[in-house]
């Protein structure tokens, strides 16, 4: 018998990588396979570590239930701190952030609340593998491709977002969200500015159409490129940016951190922000561990340096691996940020 | 008032504003569109889903120093009498997080963590009769996570969930939010009106039955028996032969048993027997099968609620790879997960925790059993968990759920005491309430003191006999829709 009813069923998942049974080791097998699969920073670890433990310990007000926006502290120091970093002026407050159990978990929750049953999410592809789990567990939501081409260098153009639009519809499903990976996972490229003006104007000029920005790279930008977030620009389209943009952000990537589980939704829309309180009672983070991140965060000092070293070693452990492949003659497609790029 | 809502709202320091009795958010009333809110339906519903009693009603709390005039809580099910022994624990067990654990884990859960709880279950909740092993347990953030992934598994919109009345009515939201199933309640008390004491809420199979008709007559397929036991809001365990006939009735009609046994280690009561489907499953010689799938979580027995610690036991491995991956989106931190299993991996510890714990617990029952009683309140005996059962059909007006509501509303503005009613629970007759007794010690015996005032001030209705419960016909009013 068949127990899986359709929201979860296995077949519709990307089938991972398997556990590695032959791992490399370079003393005991130095013949083992290395994992490159896996976006992960594990460079900057130590400085991470060193502040986080070294966080206040968990006090009785931990152990209580408590705001599933996240704890006021948290959110605090994720606006000021992070999303207004992004945006480079003062746009968030901490009533506009939502934090969850990573990024995944938030995507999955934002998507079911903009999204009704049957609806489509354009997303740019070659697109991050699980991002198709994240869009279609439990939300019966469809993925329409923003068909993005080598000889573009994966650049975006109006002609694309049209395409994808205008082919969703034909399906007889509603585009209602596009999703965006900013810097871009898998190409490790940076939007340019003009590519952001263009997605910003065309997303204005749909009304029903809302903007996710998965900007979980924004610390990582290694490259020459500057990074401009949406947050940066969104405020020239005031209906965009009061209630159809929505920033996502989490530790596991810039902070290295993928293992702490917590992600961050920066919105202004409130009845979004009253759903997410609502379903945010379903992947919690657990309190202590707010605490201690809003510890680790809420210096910018430390943050300052930490993005700083951050770059820079990003930079070094990719030039190592790009000059190895030039000398190889394997050609590869140039990455400005986050962990990884195309072959 | 839900005691999730009453949860998101309480103050735990001092307060911070005063209560304003006009400010009546309607959440309810609003009428969807599309242009105007600028989300889906869906979304737009959920938080509307959740079950309400008064809608927006705040309140600040109570605090001996800093807000004497506040209220006292005995709505929300959380445990507050263990932060001495907590504490001082966790500091300890969380202290020196280790690098490798920074990064991705088995979406499944830590294996530490899960051996951990696989040890812990198999001791505590079925005292080492049937084995739980890790492989089989997904832990993730919260029961009610496991529950919602669990319901997304196993059943599919439309479908029915039998639940035992009066129930924790937070579960209809939990089953019907994202896995769109919708709890069908089980009479217990209405079809065994000669049935007295405590055995009236058992489960029966002609409640069973009528309530798989009511829900195949409302074109729902009876997919899920979900029981809670020890029971929310009765704190009682279901003796062994209510267990077998539970599972019996599951098997007869293909359904999947969900045993939600959150309270199984809060068992204070001396006399008690708890029964959970693993002990059952042991003494009959059997294994649990593909149908059976056990809840468990920290947020009571270990006080943890913030924690956000779930988990889920099932030998089903379709359920359990499609749980794992669903997982994904509700994983534990795993700087609690490694602190929780070097919490759990001290034995010792546990075991003169939760000796402890519920030695207190006991002891704080019987404490309101002391308060109440001469006031003419009948209590439930309790046997686990954090809360007790109140007759508090004396202090009605008439015996109907407008007299209820008003009784509700009464100890809100005059006694400043929050107890939950029977109607939010989903009870059968009038006049019930449940009382969560686990707070501080001095916001315990406030409470206990203005609930003693207001009992006494009351002109008592006499004495009701255990009567036959005519609710069908309307005795006792037209029984509340949810709003």
């Amino acid at each position: 018998p068949n127990y899986i009813s359709w929201a979860a069923h296995p077949k519709m998942y990307f089938r991972g990588y398997e556990t590695n049974i032959n791992p490399y080791d370079p003393i005991t097998n130095p013949k083992g396979c290395i994992k490159l699969s896996l976006a992960e920073n594990t460079l900057m670890r130590d400085v991470l570590l060193e502040r986080y433990n070294s966080a206040p310990p968990a006090t009785r007000a931990d152990l209580v239930y408590s705001d599933y926006l996240g704890t006021r502290s948290l959110r605090e120091v994720l606006a000021k701190n992070i999303f207004n970093r992004l945006a480079k002026r003062e746009e968030a407050k901490w009533e506009n952030i939502a934090v969850s159990a990573g990024a995944g978990a938030i995507v999955n929750h934002v998507l079911w609340v903009l999204g009704n049953p049957g609806d489509s999410v354009l997303l740019p592809s070659p697109y991050y593998n699980s991002f198709s789990f994240d869009i279609k567990a439990r939300n019966d939501l469809n993925i329409e491709s923003i068909e993005r081409r080598p000889e573009d260098l994966f650049a975006i153009s109006k002609a694309q977002l049209d395409a994808a639009y205008e082919s969703a519809i034909k399906k007889g499903s509603k585009p209602r969200v596009l999703l965006l990976c900013s810097p871009d996972n898998p190409t490790g490229r940076v939007y340019k500015k003009r590519e952001i003006a263009t997605i910003l104007e065309w997303c204005n000029s749909k009304p029903d159409l809302h903007l996710v920005s998965d900007e979980l790279y924004a610390f990582s930008v290694f490259g020459e490129s500057e990074f401009t977030s949406i947050l940066e620009k969104v405020h020239e389209y005031p209906n965009l940016a009061s209630k159809r943009t929505h920033i996502v952000w989490a530790l596991s990537k810039d902070m290295g951190a993928s293992g702490l589980r917590c992600g961050a939704l920066f919105s202004k829309n409130t009845n979004l922000l009253r759903a997410m309180q609502n379903i945010g009672y379903f992947a919690a983070v657990p309190n202590p561990v707010q605490s201690a991140l809003a510890y680790t965060l809420g210096d910018t000092t430390f943050l300052e340096s930490y993005i700083a070293e951050n770059k820079r070693r990003l930079l070094k452990r990719y030039t190592v691996l790009a000059t190895m492949l030039s000398e190889q003659g394997i050609p590869f497609v140039e990455g400005e940020a986050g962990l990884f790029f195309l072959g | 008032m839900s005691t999730l809502m009453a949860a998101c709202l309480l103050n735990r320091g001092p307060a911070r504003r005063i209560a304003n009795r006009g400010m009546v958010r309607r959440l309810s009333q609003e009428v969807y569109d599309p242009k105007i809110h600028a989300i889906s339906e869906r979304g737009f519903k959920a938080p509307r889903l959740l079950p309400q009693y008064l809608s927006g009603v705040t309140f600040t709390a109570y605090h001996p120093k800093n807000n004497p005039d506040g209220h006292v809580s005995f709505a929300v099910a959380e445990n507050k009498m263990l932060e001495d022994l907590l504490v001082p624990k966790y500091q300890t067990a969380f202290n020196g997080f280790p690098a490798e654990l920074i990064y991705y884990q088995e979406t499944e859960g830590y294996p530490a963590f899960r051996a951990a709880i696989a040890e812990f279950l198999t001791k505590y909740v079925n005292k080492g009769s049937y084995t739980f092993t890790p492989d089989k347990i997904v832990a993730g953030a919260g029961c009610n996570a496991m529950l919602d992934n669990l319901f997304c598994c196993i059943s599919e919109p439309g479908d029915a969930v039998l639940l035992p009345r009066p129930y924790y009515a937070v579960f209809e939201f939990d089953v019907q939010c994202k896995a769109g199933s919708t709890i069908v309640g089980v009479e217990t008390v209405g079809v065994q009106p000669e049935v007295k004491g405590v055995e009236r809420y058992y489960p029966t199979l002609k409640g069973l039955e009528k309530a798989r008709d009511s829900a195949l007559q409302q074109g729902l397929n009876p997919k899920v028996l979900l029981i809670c036991q020890p029971n929310n809001p009765i704190s009682v365990c279901y003796p062994k032969h209510v267990m077998e006939l539970v599972w019996e009735f599951a098997e007869k009609h293909g359904m999947h048993l969900v045993s939600d046994e959150i309270y199984g280690a809060g068992i204070h009561a001396k006399q008690a027997d708890f029964w959970s489907i693993s002990r059952l499953a042991a003494d009959k010689g059997r294994t649990l099968g593909d149908y059976v799938h056990v809840i468990y979580a920290l947020s009571k027995d270990f006080a943890s609620s913030g924690l956000r610690c779930g988990m889920m036991y099932s030998e089903n491995q379709q359920v359990l790879k499609s749980m794992r991956k669903l997982n994904d989106l509700c994983q534990i931190s795993s700087h609690t997960q490694w602190g929780l299993s070097r919490v759990f991996s001290d034995t010792e510890w546990i075991e003169d925790f939760l000796s402890k714990a519920n030695s207190r617990l006991n002891d704080r029952f019987k404490l309101v059993k002391k308060s109440l009683e001469p006031e003419g309140v009948k209590v439930i005996e309790a046997e686990a968990g954090l809360f007790c059962w109140l007759d508090c059909r004396s202090w009605l007006e008439e015996n109907t759920w407008e007299a209820e509501k008003k009784l509700y509303q009464q100890l809100f503005d005059e006694a400043k005491v929050l107890l939950t009613p029977g109607y939010s629970m989903r009870t059968e007759q009038p006049g019930y309430f449940r009382c969560c007794f686990a707070t501080h010690e001095e916001v315990f015996n406030e409470g206990m003191k203005r609930l003693k005032d207001f009992g006494a001030d009351k002109l008592r209705i006499e004495e009701l006999e255990e009567e036959s419960d005519d609710w069908q016909t309307g005795k006792y009013g037209k029984f509340p829709t949810t709003t």
